[in-house]
């Protein structure tokens, strides 16, 4: 493994759905965004770096999830398309330009994709992605801890 | 009749009450673990065991199905006292534990020690399935070590009182950090029904638990120390302490969620539909019905909720053993007439136990309702953008009718806020109107409201509208629409109370999801901590791979 981080594919999802939030994005928009990305990375597509660009912009994922929810309207202009179009309909084959779903895998450039379950980023893009992550996070206070479970109870027993 | 008639509704039984009164039963998931590692003759071996005179090493623990290895890597500590804590915000335990897919090699072993310890702070690969620690009970550990390093037998009434000599304060899966993705694992027979590998770590740490504390009484004291009695070690569960992150399991994983409650009822109903019941299997319900009391005897709570509906619970099984002193099983549909019955003469813990109760009998009709308990989350539940916004509309007020009702300007009803700390990121619960502040990091977990918020902005567009054009105009509902779409379908996923009411009870949550896990005696340590046992009574691997029964052990004292 290069060097970096390496984390299990849901485990990957989760954090970019936290990502999506913390920048911004509305809980029901993140979940679409993050199983777009998580798609991306399980079919080797390196396309986090994009991902995340498209954060800057809300209305990019409002009209990702259109495409997704009335799946006439997409019209297969670009990659994120092509995710939306396999993620309703992912026993279709669709091709756009380089790359091809033959319903079970990606083709890119008449090379099959090996389906993966595991993620590895740089550490940068682990960094960025947990500072997004981490504006959803409340700061920890005395106050705050006081509301967790267990609190002020005794374990020695 | 048909069994669909006889199946209680969503709307019974989904109400946090009654969750918070649901015990285990034939479809829980240690039951189906032990189940199928004893049909299938799973073999057992303890591969390593190096554990110092301060209970500081290691040890290796393997189960064997037909097609595989699975080994439970265990790392023993020394904890000061003073570090033991069972909140999430801890950083030290007694033990921790890795469940590994296969044999581990002695690299293996050298890696995990750098990361297993540190828990959440470490990193697995996908090789590890599962992770975990436990802490020992302070109340019941030396004492049980006094006695056996002295040879002498613990104290049973003692020993029952607490029911476990370490309890688990987490045990993380499906690829949480960095272990195997779900999906590695989903299409194996032993681990596509829910929790089959963390019910598998838990069950191989009762056994390296109970090694441990006789291995270091014979360390103490090597001319008198005697093993526990085989009586005794039996009635060693393991313990659990759960806090708030099992809540927003429950409203996160609304699909699966649905699965685990329909295929419960799908098997109340399916026994309440027969006409008669055999000699053999009344025999058997009877048999479980005298466990009760001594069951019920060493379930102890401090907990003022608990004690009150233990004692109501002491009156339901007196109750019943009265009923069925004249009790005429001729009759027709005699377990429809008995859950009938305790309807109206029994509290809803005493309702919640018949119901698990009546389906003992009845492996050969209700056990396969435990296959359909899995679900393939990895895909969003799809929204029909097409759809209009009048039959959304209805969806929504047939399916949550009771969040339309409350009063959300009240501030007891939205009295509360789920979040996340960065402190370890620990799930919390807040006041809203004491820590505004919270509102900025509220998660979503409470549909009630948000469901109520998204039908008021239906209500103001035409009733033609579609889906996908009112999610453009208000993509912050989004996820809610999502919900009462899914529920729709689904009427077990959603829980149908507001989950953030000044009198909401997280406890009741945390019981729903640990029933169907299989733990008994709640000892709720608050209203959002609560202390379980598992596999008390249970055979140990060893008995069970030599023929012990792998489900006549329930209700156990």
């Amino acid at each position: 493994m290069k060097k970096g981080i390496e984390l299990s594919l849901n485990e990957y999802e989760a954090l970019l759905n936290k990502a999506a939030v913390g920048s911004g994005l509305p809980w029901g928009i993140a979940e679409d965004a993050a199983a777009c990305g998580a798609w991306f990375m399980s079919c080797g597509l390196n396309k986090l770096d994009t991902w995340v660009d498209c954060l800057k912009d809300n209305t990019f994922w409002i009209d990702y999830c259109k495409k997704i929810d009335q799946p006439s309207s997409n019209k297969l202009n670009n990659i994120f398309d092509l995710a939306a179009s396999v993620y309703v309909q992912p026993d279709t084959n669709v091709k756009l330009d380089g790359y091809e779903w033959n319903g079970q895998e990606l083709i890119i450039d008449g090379v099959k994709q090996t389906t993966s379950f595991r993620a590895c980023l740089s550490e940068t893009q682990f960094k960025i992605l947990n500072e997004y992550a981490h504006k959803t996070y409340a700061p920890a206070t005395e106050e705050s801890r006081r509301s967790g479970a267990g609190a002020g109870l005794s374990d020695n027993d | 009749m048909e069994i669909s008639d006889l199946k209680r509704s969503a709307e019974k039984v989904m109400r946090l009450d009654r969750m918070g009164s649901m015990h285990q039963s034939r479809l829980s998931f240690l039951r189906q673990f032990l189940r199928r590692a004893a049909k299938e003759n799973w073999k057992f071996n303890r591969d390593l065991f190096e554990i110092n005179a301060n209970g500081v090493g290691r040890a290796l623990y393997r189960l064997s199905t037909p097609l595989r290895d699975y080994t439970l890597i265990c790392f023993s500590h020394d904890l000061p006292d003073e570090m033991r804590s069972d909140r999430v915000i801890a950083s030290a335990w007694d033990a921790t534990f890795t469940l590994y897919d296969g044999r581990p090699t002695l690299d293996d072993l050298e890696r995990l020690e750098k990361h297993v310890p540190y828990q959440e702070e470490g990193r697995l690969t996908q090789n590890e399935l599962c992770l975990s620690r436990a802490n020992r009970s302070v109340r019941l550990w030396d004492y049980v070590l006094d006695c056996l390093s002295n040879g002498n037998q613990p104290d049973l009434d003692r020993v029952r009182d607490v029911g476990y000599l370490m309890r688990t304060t987490a045990v993380y899966g499906s690829g949480k950090f960095g272990s195997a993705d779900r999906r590695v694992v989903e299409n194996r027979e032993e681990a596509n029904s829910p929790f089959q590998l963390e019910m598998m770590t838990v069950y191989l740490i009762r056994t390296f638990v109970m090694d441990l504390i006789e291995h270091l009484a014979k360390i103490k004291n090597p001319d008198s120390a005697v093993k526990l009695d085989s009586a005794i070690r039996r009635s060693f569960g393991v313990g659990n302490s759960t806090g708030l992150g099992m809540a927003p399991f429950l409203v996160n994983h609304p699909r699966l969620i649905h699965n685990w409650f329909e295929a419960k009822e799908n098997a109340i109903a399916t026994v309440k539909n027969l006409k008669t019941a055999t000699q053999t299997e009344i025999s058997k319900f009877k048999e479980l019905v005298t466990r009760l009391k001594p069951h019920l005897k060493a379930w102890q709570s401090e907990h003022p909720i608990q004690i009150e509906k233990n004692l109501a619970l002491e009156e339901d099984i007196e109750k019943l053993e009265t009923k069925l002193e004249n009790f005429s099983f001729s009759i027709g549909s005699p377990w429809k007439i008995l859950c009938d019955w305790s309807e109206v003469e029994l509290s809803i813990e005493g309702q919640e136990m018949l119901n698990s109760l009546i389906l003992e009998p009845y492996g050969h009709l209700v056990d396969t309702f435990g296959d359909e308990m899995s679900c393939d989350e990895a895909k969003l539940f799809a929204i029909n953008g097409d759809m209009t916004i009048a039959t959304a509309k209805s969806t929504i007020e047939q399916n949550y009718d009771w969040a339309l009702e409350i009063d959300w300007e009240d501030p007891n009803c939205d009295a509360r806020a789920w979040y996340t700390s960065e402190e370890k990121l620990e799930p919390r619960l807040g006041e809203r109107y004491e820590m505004p502040e919270l509102n900025e990091y509220e998660q979503a977990l409470q549909p009630g409201r948000d469901v109520a918020r998204a039908y008021k902005d239906l209500c103001e567009l035409e009733p033609n509208t579609t889906i996908a054009d009112f999610l453009r105009t208000y993509p912050k509902h989004r996820h809610i629409m999502r919900r009462c779409l899914t529920c729709g379908e689904l009427p077990f996923s959603e829980i149908r109370d507001n989950t953030i009411d000044s009198s909401m009870l997280p406890i009741d949550m945390l019981r729903a999801k640990l029933s169907f896990f299989g733990a008994c005696h709640f000892d709720p340590r608050s209203d959002r901590w609560v202390r379980i046992n598992m596999f008390k009574g249970a055979p140990f691997p060893d008995e069970l791979s030599s023929g012990s029964d792998p489900e006549n052990w329930i209700w156990a004292p």
